[in-house]
């Protein structure tokens, strides 16, 4: 009798286990969300431990204005962008708590791009949300997150798989970023290390305002949660006596419509100079980097390679000069993981260079489609 | 709470801990009580009272009726020597008048309500339509009303333990504790079966101790459920919702697909539903007949309907067919025509002893129709079921000859796949009735299925109604999927397929629940891109 139940206890534990094992894994990899925030926060988690130098948490400028390859190769720091898509304040704690958990780095810059839109509408919309949320492994502080900052069912991003179980239906056109997800996690971290972009040289037509805003002191309100989120980030900072903490705004082109999130940039400025953190606004630093308009963003909110390359540069200086940021001793392996993500960053830029050349508008990221692409322009 | 939502899975299993765990093993039922109550109070707690009515009222008159029975036994008894055969004749005749008084405030208070709840707004709209033709300046008022959950099934189910109150065919139940548990038992609330009280009190309330085979086949049971519901009868409805909110839009190609689709939905939705409250009851140790018995391979439509809906059919057979044909109006009716010259004949003399049962079957199944909803449109579907069983009692005979004469043997293989495809074909056009919107909408089905065909436009619409084609390949490879397993079943109709797949090798076993659980999480209609449909029949 007491055998039988010890056998029956293993059978279903058994099925259990292969059950949960097998839901997981595609959860993970095959019916998720699978986009450029999945592989760049997936990928974060598969950087060696206290192997990074630097991280940045923000939103889109991160990972398009700047390369964690390109900094490497430049000033020897290992770097990595914790970024997503319109990422919002309200994550910030959490993407700090994460990167703390996981790296020591010398330095954490936030880009507060998610604290200055105009109005609280972003913070009910889901799929902005999930962006980052759907990525995170599931712990505590995931359900936190969730629990402040989900604007619908909860239960959907504890289990993604049943917000993501009909994506099926896209396969096997859908499954681009699947494959690398899968190949990343076999060869332990992603080609670019975060860094995506458009192959476009964007030519503004309408007035640009950041010579004339330079100078310019006019403060105007941050939106209540965006206020809100930012005092408890700051706060939470203090509370844990983080010092290696920074924030910067990333250069833009000021345009009408966007010259009201420049003054909410001043104000912010002074919130965070309040609690003592540094803040470099790089927006009016705009002309100093050296940026030619018409040939470095591929839209008023981003650089494209060209860019890139010099915003990269511009910010490595700062955080080598300014927070004296110097190369961790790597290991060999580590040494020729990042030595390969040069490579391919490399040949990401011929990539998009030889794109813009033929005035080929597209979105490079590390889906299979173009690490194809880029593995043509290997050297 | 949904049976296919998480929640439920969690409401069971804190049910089955409590009830399996709980020491007093004379009171288990008790268990089962409060989880039924507390089941249906998530369902609105404004419904709670018409089940309350229900129960009380036919706890109160059972007891009643009982009572008079009783007394007039020991009445009878007490005169036994001083009461002549005609005393005791007439006094049994009074009682019997009695009791089918005291019965019939039952049925027309609790059929009451069911019918004013459902049908107030329809009458009061056709007898405004009608007046409105005649230009006669009233209006009665519609009103907002609301369908308590399983109001259908919980009161047929109390109606029928009346009535063998009153047929002496059960003692009353004295406790109304245990009452309440026969009328409200969770799993068969929503969409039944409609039980006897025979049947399954006793099961209510004797305690069951937990027993694993009987628990991993309740389990298997809510998965095979589940699968049916989830993966393609809330497919389907997709496509079927699509073309019922825009009938008008669609051509004959679409429509007769839509009806296909629709029987594929209906049966998988039902069936589904059917076998997660099977699967439940059975973990709690309590066997609910099944509803469904491969109704789509019956061989006319007298099968169907013993197939289909198995409960409502003997509830129908029980309470209402055999009184009706066994009643003297009949009965005379048919001696009358006997003792005609016509009655002489061959036909007349069939029909003479068929024409109670054949008026009695389309009164039935005229009932059946209106059951399913207050619209012309279900008056259409019960006219149409009831009046082909009543054509095919009252032809039988010229089907056999029509057999003998062309040499056909009903028994091949050949003629039991044309009578069945025949069955199908008559099903379906009773379906067609169920989507259209309207009698008239489907009086124009009928028409375009046979004037407006076209392949091309056909696709053209099926691909905007809502599915991919890999979800009409899924729903199509569901449909071979369910036909081959009926057939199993209908091969060994005397074993499940649960107790097949209990000899098999524990690694098939465990592959096919492995298998059930992943289909059913990659491809089940469930999250926030998706509306999970009710189940069909709780709206009846």
């Amino acid at each position: 009798m007491k055998k039988k139940i010890v056998t029956r206890s293993v059978k279903i534990l058994s099925l259990l286990l292969v059950l949960l094992a097998s839901i997981w894994v595609l959860q993970e990899f095959v019916l998720c969300h699978a986009d450029h925030n999945r592989q760049r926060v997936k990928g974060f988690y598969l950087e060696d431990e206290n192997s990074l130098d630097v991280v940045i948490i923000g939103a889109s400028e991160v990972y398009a204005d700047y390369s964690a390859c390109h900094a490497y190769e430049k000033f020897g720091f290992t770097s990595y962008p914790m970024a997503t898509q319109s990422n919002l304040v309200c994550n910030y704690k959490h993407q700090l708590k994460e990167i703390r958990k996981h790296q020591n780095p010398k330095l954490i810059l936030v880009e507060v791009n998610g604290a200055l839109y105009g109005n609280d509408e972003k913070f009910g919309d889901g799929p902005n949300f999930r962006n980052y949320a759907d990525h995170v492994p599931l712990n505590f502080d995931k359900l936190e997150l969730i629990n402040q900052n989900a604007p619908d069912d909860k239960l959907e991003y504890i289990l993604p798989i049943i917000k993501y179980h009909s994506v099926w239906e896209d396969f096997p056109d859908g499954l681009g970023y699947n494959v690398e997800l899968v190949k990343d996690r076999f060869r332990g971290h992603t080609y670019l290390r975060g860094a995506k972009t458009k192959s476009r040289a964007f030519k503004p037509t309408s007035k640009i305002y950041n010579e004339q805003l330079v100078n310019d002191q006019t403060r105007k309100d941050l939106s209540p949660l965006s206020e809100k989120y930012l005092i408890e980030f700051l706060e939470y900072c203090k509370e844990e006596n983080i010092e290696n903490i920074a924030f910067v705004r990333f250069p833009h082109i000021i345009v009408d419509s966007t010259v009201a999130r420049y003054y909410r940039g001043n104000t912010l400025g002074d919130i965070i100079e309040e609690y003592g953190y540094d803040y470099i606004n790089c927006e009016k630093d705009f002309y100093d980097i050296g940026f030619d308009i018409n040939k470095d963003f591929y839209d008023v909110e981003h650089l494209n390679v060209n860019g890139q390359r010099k915003f990269t540069e511009y910010l490595g200086n700062i955080i080598q000069n300014e927070y004296g940021v110097t190369p961790t001793d790597l290991t060999p392996e580590q040494k020729s993981e990042w030595d390969l993500s040069l490579k391919y960053y490399h040949a990401f830029c011929k990539y998009n260079e030889d794109l813009m050349a033929k005035g080929v508008v597209e979105e490079i990221n590390e889906d299979y489609h173009y690490v194809q692409e880029i593995e043509k322009y290997l050297e | 709470m949904s049976y296919t939502s998480l929640n439920f899975l969690f409401f069971v299993a804190i049910t089955m801990f409590a009830y399996f765990l709980l020491p007093f093993r004379k009171h288990k039922w008790v268990v089962l009580l409060i989880a039924s109550y507390v089941f249906y109070l998530f369902a609105g707690y404004k419904y709670v009272a018409f089940i309350l009515f229900t129960t009380i009222s036919t706890y109160l008159i059972g007891l009643w009726i009982e009572k008079i029975s009783t007394g007039s036994k020991a009445k009878i008894k007490q005169h036994k020597a001083d009461w002549s055969r005609e005393d005791k004749k007439k006094y049994k005749e009074k009682i019997k008048v009695r009791k089918r008084l005291v019965m019939a405030l039952c049925l027309v208070l609790n059929f009451g309500i069911l019918a004013f709840l459902k049908y107030y707004n329809f009458f009061a709209g056709s007898l405004n339509d009608i007046l409105g033709s005649f230009s006669i300046d009233f209006s009665a008022p519609t009103l907002n009303l609301f369908l308590p959950l399983g109001i259908s099934f919980y009161t047929f189910q109390s109606m029928g333990y009346i009535v063998d109150v009153y047929r002496d065919k059960t003692p009353a139940q004295h406790n109304p504790f245990k009452f309440a548990l026969f009328v409200s038992f969770f799993p068969q609330i929503i969409q039944g079966p409609i039980s006897i009280y025979d049947d399954i009190a006793h099961q209510l309330y004797e305690p069951h101790s937990f027993d694993f085979t009987r628990f991993k086949h309740g389990l298997q049971l809510i998965l095979w459920g589940l699968v049916k519901k989830m993966i393609l009868a809330d497919r389907a409805v997709i496509a079927i919702n699509a073309v019922i909110d825009d009938y008008n839009s669609f051509g004959g190609t679409t429509l007769t697909f839509t009806i296909l689709l629709y029987a594929l939905q209906l049966y998988v939705d039902f069936s589904g539903g059917i076998d997660i409250s099977r699967g439940v009851a059975q973990i709690f140790g309590i066997n609910i007949m099944d509803n469904f018995k491969r109704p789509y391979f019956s061989k006319d439509i007298n099968e169907y309907w013993r197939r289909w809906h198995i409960s409502l059919g003997n509830w129908f057979k029980n309470y209402l067919f055999y009184p009706l044909a066994m009643s003297s109006l009949f009965i005379n009716t048919s001696k009358k025509i006997k003792n005609t010259k016509f009655g002489a004949t061959t036909a007349g003399s069939h029909i003479a002893k068929v024409l109670p049962t054949s008026i009695a079957s389309f009164v039935v199944f005229f009932i059946v129709g209106v059951w399913h909803g207050a619209s012309w449109k279900y008056v259409g579907f019960g006219v149409w079921n009831g009046g082909i069983i009543m054509l095919s009692v009252l032809m039988k005979p010229v089907f056999e000859w029509t057999h003998k004469k062309l040499h056909i043997n009903p028994a091949t293989i050949p003629y039991t796949v044309f009578q069945i495809f025949r069955t199908f074909i008559v099903v379906l056009v009773g379906y067609v009735f169920d989507v259209a919107p309207s009698f008239m909408q489907a009086m124009r089905t009928f028409k375009l299925f046979f004037t407006s065909q076209s392949l091309s436009t056909g696709w053209n619409e099926i691909s905007t109604l809502g599915l991919g084609k890999k979800d009409y390949v899924l729903l199509l490879a569901g449909a071979i999927f369910i036909f081959i397993i009926s057939v199993i079943q209908e091969r060994n109709d005397k074993t499940t397929v649960r107790e097949m797949l209990d000899n098999k090798p524990f690694i098939l076993r465990w592959l096919a629940v492995f298998v059930a659980i992943i289909a059913l999480a990659v491809f089940g209609i469930y999250g926030s891109g998706y509306d999970a449909a009710a189940f069909v029949y709780m709206q009846f």
